[in-house]
């Protein structure tokens, strides 16, 4: 059965013990053959049984039946009792505690009211006569024992040898009736069973006991006899299926006389060679769960010269035996699920939503109307206006806008903390922006550079861009020259620092840790922090200022985040691309003074210069600025008009 | 103006007019200023990583210790697990081994995030609340802009009024229908009341902010053309002097 291979003669399998040759079951049937005629002729000459041990005398010999029906002997012992025979032959042989367990059952009265639930299938093949509440489905089975008319095996009063295991399987004394009762339901019934004769039926007052009254209550009443009962046809061939008019004139419960007959075509011509069975009906609920094709709704036992007998396993020698090969080998289709979808009208909606956005997906967009030439002659004028705005003071020094006479309340504020800088401390200033923002911001910081570098502070430079290096030496170029600086002496780029936020947070906590090897020094210059300017820095707070030149909003955040709270008393001043100042402002005008001083924008760069007193790049190109600004402010308010009118046109009635 | 910066300004001139030329729609010449633009950044960043990040924080270490200095533990901290870390993150290029380089990215962005939360609460979530809660305080004297009296009431009265407005707007956005009111729930219908009224302000605080940012933006874009247009035309100046 394991599929090991295994020598020609072996008996057994080498693995799992199977065995492999089929027992000589030819002389167990000879010698059923023998004890079943000493039955018989046993029984013929002693008297019915009157009682359990009575009923024993008609048992088999236990040994003629050890080889032809060992699940004989499980089963009686599973169900927690032997049968007579076994305690005939050999008493001795029983345990103990089975010894204790039938004295105790014999002590038990026999007109126990309430069988326990889990007994009812020993209870209802061992019903005791004497009981006063018997069950109605026992009454129905042994009234259809009764109503057989047709010679029945059953009607034979020869015990056999399976009956008396089922009467000590019920563990009830009384096994002369439970002999005669049908076995339980749900037991199977093997070859060797229905080859032999069934113990009749016999009703409760052939016993010499009393009938129930529920019975008697109704033979009175309804002057039915026992036979006219309804019953359900046993399974069994040779059972007679009752007529339907049978029934139907009996004291059925109405839910079951609600119940219509369905006609069955196999029920109704029976297959030739197959047996008698009451054909399985099924509610239309359970019909329609059943999958279409995956089953046979009829179960076929085949005849019994048809069953093979089992050859090999601890099932060798049976015949009748449940084949595994179509639950295990031949392929099914699965009983679970079913092949059309519950679909619920809300999931219909959503996947029908869903259909519809894939097909707009699909959709070509349909090609916008051109109007490209009205659009490019706006585009065009727009441009022209600027482009004659931006070059016309370049060009021909006219118009010429007057200087601004006001300035920003903070540039005072600025340009005094920088005129406080001590000389000896260097300040540092990162250019933390790109080139494209090289001509604004070189014009906006040209004067606070200027200022710084006019009073002498020693200047370090660095950006966290890569491209920040080089704008920076940009920047000074002019004011490096205009104020004799030195690269290394008084002027020194430390590069790039790399690594964004968490590399100005190192740097801010310990700069020289940071790895800044300096950009474009001189040659005689190997470590940026051993220039002059340098050596006495080791934290940030060492600088004199911190001034921060960017474009970016994020920049002057990350700085005044990061950084400024290592900074001490050292002040950090942002100048700022226009665009950028309504974000960083607020870290200005608070009083806790992330930011200490802010220059934003030409006028305030402008303004600057002025109180430098040396002009520069924000007033060279001052007048292109107001020429340019005055165009696009016109622009603007031609837009506005253009709109307002499209407004009233769109407003008016006609 | 020497040659050299001549020739120099003159490229950087045409490459201008190139950018400028996109005035008349997508071109071949505004194309390829752009790739000009965007390979010379590209390896100049290269570059700089090189010299100033790989060479000096890697490879010079390593010389300079030696094979005896590789059991340093100092460098091996500093040196040998970035080095390790640099590796990882460069099998990232190919897909069959991109998953190496999860150990490095894991530590860049969990460092990273770490940096920026903390950096953010107590540099710009805190400080900025207390300004906020500050501004309430008539007799508070701004040290910086010297603001006082009746100028520092309006400006609190009105960075007030912003604040609370503007967090309105944005806690009201929803959808006209089915808006809850105090009142009631009107489906369909914008509810004039209270609440619209406060959303409609903060709207306008919001409005004015964008227009400023956006005016400075214009104003330094505008600064950016005039250096531009200034640059070419000392360019054409410097060319002509030079031939002349």
């Amino acid at each position: 059965m394991c599929g090991t291979p295994n020598h020609g003669d072996a008996e057994e399998c080498t693995n799992c013990g199977a065995r492999l040759k089929p027992l000589d079951v030819s002389a167990s049937s000879g010698e059923a053959d023998d004890w079943l005629e000493r039955i018989r002729e046993e029984a013929e000459e002693s008297p019915p049984p009157s009682s359990a041990g009575g009923f024993s005398s008609a048992e088999p010999d236990q040994g003629s039946i050890e080889g032809a029906d060992d699940f004989s002997e499980l089963r009686a012992a599973d169900t927690g009792g032997g049968s007579d025979s076994e305690a005939e032959s050999g008493e001795e042989d029983v345990p103990e505690w089975l010894k204790r367990v039938r004295e105790k059952k014999a002590e038990e009265p026999l007109d126990s009211d309430q069988p326990a639930p889990e007994d009812a299938l020993r209870a209802a093949a061992a019903e005791s006569p004497a009981s006063d509440d018997p069950a109605p489905e026992d009454a129905l089975r042994a009234a259809a024992a009764q109503a057989a008319d047709d010679p029945d095996p059953l009607e034979s009063d020869e015990p056999t040898p399976d009956d008396p295991l089922r009467a000590a399987a019920a563990d009830v004394p009384l096994e002369a009736e439970q002999s005669k009762a049908e076995p339980p339901e749900g037991v199977e019934q093997t070859s060797e069973e229905q080859d032999l004769p069934e113990p009749k039926s016999e009703p409760a007052s052939e016993s010499g006991e009393k009938s129930p009254d529920w019975l008697e209550a109704t033979e009175s009443e309804d002057g039915v006899s026992e036979a006219d009962l309804p019953h359900v046809p046993a399974l069994v061939g040779g059972a007679e299926e009752p007529a339907d008019e049978e029934l139907g004139d009996l004291g059925l419960p109405d839910w079951l006389g609600e119940i219509e007959p369905i006609e069955d075509e196999s029920a109704s011509t029976p297959k030739e060679g197959s047996p008698d069975l009451a054909p399985a009906t099924l509610p239309n609920w359970l019909e329609a769960m059943r999958p279409v094709d995956t089953f046979r709704s009829v179960v076929e036992i085949e005849p019994e010269d048809d069953q093979a007998v089992e050859s090999v396993g601890p099932l060798a020698g049976l015949s009748g035996v449940l084949l595994a090969e179509p639950v295990v080998a031949m392929p099914r289709t699965s009983s679970v699920g079913s092949l059309e979808l519950d679909v619920s009208e809300r999931q219909y909606a959503q996947a029908e939503l869903l259909h519809r956005l894939v097909d707009e997906e699909e959709q070509e967009a349909p090609a916008l109307p051109k109007q490209g030439v009205r659009l490019a002659v706006f585009r065009w004028a727009i441009a022209a206006v600027v482009l004659i705005a931006v070059s016309l003071p370049i060009l021909t020094g006219a118009p010429s806008f007057a200087l601004p006479s006001l300035e920003p309340r903070e540039l005072g504020a600025l340009f005094s903390l920088v005129e406080r800088l001590p000389l000896e401390q260097p300040v540092l200033v990162v250019f933390d922006y790109e080139a494209g923002y090289a001509g604004e911001l070189e014009a906006v910081s040209g004067a606070f550079l200027d200022q710084m570098m006019a009073r002498g502070l020693p200047l370090a430079s660095m950006s966290t861009r890569p491209t920040g290096s080089a704008l920076a030496l940009i920047a000074l170029a002019p004011f490096v020259d205009r104020y004799e600086y030195e690269n290394g002496q008084n002027i020194v780029n430390l590069g790039y620092l790399s690594g964004g936020q968490t590399a100005v947070q190192l740097f801010a906590i310990s700069p020289r840790e940071a790895a800044l090897v300096g950009f474009a020094l001189p040659e005689q210059v190997q470590e940026v922090w051993e220039t002059p300017i340098l050596d006495e820095v080791e934290v940030l707070s060492d600088f004199g200022m911190v001034a921060v030149i960017t474009a970016d909003s994020e920049s002057a955040r990350v700085w005044a985040e990061q950084a400024r709270p290592n900074m001490g008393d050292t002040p950090l001043v942002v100048v700022l691309s226009a665009g950028a100042e309504p974000l960083v402002r607020p870290y200005f005008e608070g009083t806790d003074q992330t930011i200490g001083g802010i220059l934003s924008g030409l006028p305030a760069a402008v303004a600057y210069e002025l109180r430098n007193g040396r002009p520069g790049l924000a007033q060279e190109r001052w007048d292109a600025f107001g020429s340019v600004m005055l165009a696009a402010e016109l622009v603007l308010l031609a837009g506005v008009g253009y709109g307002l009118l499209i407004w009233w046109r769109g407003r008016s009635p006609a | 103006m020497d040659t050299t910066e001549l020739i120099a300004s003159f490229v950087a001139s045409v490459l201008t007019i190139m950018v400028l030329s996109y005035l008349i729609g997508d071109n071949p010449l505004f194309k390829l200023a752009m790739h000009l633009l965007i390979g010379v950044a590209a390896g100049y960043v290269g570059a700089v990583a090189v010299h100033n990040v790989l060479i000096p924080g890697l490879i010079e270490p390593i010389l300079e210790a030696g094979l005896p200095g590789l059991a340093d533990p100092q460098l091996i901290v500093t040196v040998i697990v970035p080095l390790i870390l640099v590796v990882l993150l460069f099998l990232k290029v190919a897909p069959s081994t991109a998953r190496y380089g999860t150990v490095s990215m894991v530590l860049l962005v969990g460092v990273g995030a770490a940096v920026i939360v903390g950096g953010a609460i107590t540099g710009t979530l805190i400080p900025l609340t207390l300004d906020s809660m500050d501004t309430l305080n008539p007799s508070a004297v701004n040290q910086l802009t010297g603001e006082s009296g009746i100028e520092r009431l309006l400006n609190v009265i009105i960075v007030l009024i912003g604040t609370l407005t503007t967090l309105f707007y944005f806690r009201f956005t929803v959808r006209k229908t089915d808006v809850e009111t105090p009142f009631a729930i009107v489906a369909g219908a914008r509810i004039p009341g209270p609440l619209t009224v406060f959303k409609g302000i903060g709207k306008g605080f919001i409005a004015v902010t964008f227009g400023v940012m956006y005016a400075g933006a214009v104003a330094a874009t505008l600064i950016v053309l005039a250096e531009r247009v200034q640059f070419i035309w000392d360019t054409v100046t410097g060319v002509i002097d030079s031939i002349g």
